[in-house]
């Protein structure tokens, strides 16, 4: 048994309490003695004790200056103790329940966040369940991080926010810091990108001229194959992405081509075939004018061939 | 005495606390005033230089001493009364 863990004696007990009480008027008097006008005493052997009411003002110190940095942070952060509930906010989540019709009750202080998660209905009651979900599995230590990403429209703007819950120390963590981060321009840039990708990829699949795109670092595997390419060479687009032209074209005429491709890669110049006959594989022999470009990427690196054609069939036969 | 003499301080504080604060912007306030451009101040936090301290014979903050021109003075507070700490001081 490790008796220093022990409570005093009763003996002792008073001791301990008219050492308290000499503490007590100790302070005192000495805050009497220098008018108030001292932070520290020190022994004759050097230590130094801060005394109480400097100790409070470097707590209040700071404590305000940890506020001002999180209050000059621009995401919306909240301190949940370790039961769920609202202990403080920062400036912007103030900022964002004014402007939000959310300021009624203190900006949730006082409020138990896993509470309102439970208690959601409607469209955002799964969500909102599961983020309750999230807390509790970093509260309780199971979790070290917990992040979502939610929609959270205004009727007037379209947002989206990160929320991610980390822990206060502690095992278990004596709270959570709730942060939400305004991510409407990233998914704004995101769905604008997606959408050009798809009007570029429907500008290539409706073009007729047939189109075909190869990688040079895959061994000229095909990446794109529109629909004109789809009729002109009667080989469909399953077919032939991933394929090279040995798979599509087998034989001399495969040969032919690859080697082709294999030097407009070494020389990175465009290659013009104004009369390239190659075969269709439901029409035979066709006569084609086709053209082959060399791509870089951003580093300069020789990274793709395109290759359009254009079916001259019938104007060579006229 | 002369007109140039360079005033030198060390002004032992608890860096935060309430007292060393305000003794460290009166004793400032007081060489812009007092002795421009000839004063030198040297801050001393007890916390991070105990040893210091104790060779100083230091027993409470803020504690400011005046190291040049002699004689060495020693004034203990936050230096609110400004007369009487120029006084302390000889500046007056």
């Amino acid at each position: 048994m490790n008796t220093a863990s022990l409570p005093p004696a009763l003996s002792e007990n008073d001791e301990i309490s008219e050492l308290i009480e000499l503490l007590h008027r100790t302070e005192q008097r000495l805050h009497k003695l220098t008018a108030g006008e001292v932070d520290t005493v020190a022994n004759r052997q050097g230590r130094t004790l801060l005394l109480s009411h400097a100790q409070e003002h470097r707590r209040q110190h700071e404590a305000a200056r940890q506020a001002s940095i999180v209050d000059a942070l621009p995401m919306h952060i909240a301190l949940l103790d370790a039961r769920g509930i609202v202990v403080s906010v920062n400036d912007a989540w103030r900022a964002f329940a004014d402007s939000n019709c959310m300021s009624d009750d203190g900006w949730g202080v006082g409020v138990s966040y896993l509470r309102v998660c439970d208690a959601a209905c409607g469209a955002n009651a799964d969500g909102a369940q599961h983020v309750g979900t999230g807390i509790r599995a970093v509260l309780s230590g199971e979790r070290d991080r917990f992040s979502i990403e939610y929609p959270c429209h205004a009727p007037d703007q379209q947002r989206w926010f990160l929320m991610t819950v980390t822990p206060l120390p502690g095992d278990p963590p004596t709270g959570v810091v709730v942060v939400h981060v305004n991510i409407s321009e990233r998914i704004q840039a995101e769905e604008a990108q997606r959408a050009l990708q798809q009007l570029l990829t429907d500008v290539v699949e409706n073009m007729p001229t047939a189109v075909q795109l190869k990688s040079v670092k895959d061994d000229f595997r095909i990446l794109i194959w529109n629909k004109a390419a789809e009729t002109m060479f009667g080989v469909s687009r399953d077919a032939a992405i991933g394929r090279n032209v040995h798979d599509i074209w087998p034989g001399q005429e495969g040969e032919h081509m690859y080697a082709a491709d294999v030097e407009l890669a070494s020389r990175a110049i465009m290659q013009d075939f104004p009369d390239h006959v190659i075969s269709s594989r439901d029409r035979g022999p066709i006569h084609a004018h086709v053209r082959k470009v060399a791509l870089r990427d951003e580093r300069g690196t020789l990274s793709h061939i395109l290759v359009v054609a254009d079916d001259m069939t019938i104007q060579r036969a006229a | 005495m002369t007109q140039r003499t360079t005033y030198q301080f060390r002004l032992y504080v608890a860096e935060g606390a309430l007292n060393s604060v305000r003794a460290l912007a009166n004793l400032t306030a007081l060489c812009q005033a007092h002795l421009p451009d000839r004063h030198k101040i040297e801050v001393v936090d007890v916390f991070h230089e105990p040893q210091r301290a104790l060779e100083d014979r230091i027993f409470m903050t803020p504690t400011l001493i005046k190291l040049a021109p002699a004689p060495v003075r020693r004034i203990v507070g936050a230096l609110s009364e400004t007369q009487t700490v120029l006084l302390a001081l000889g500046l007056q």
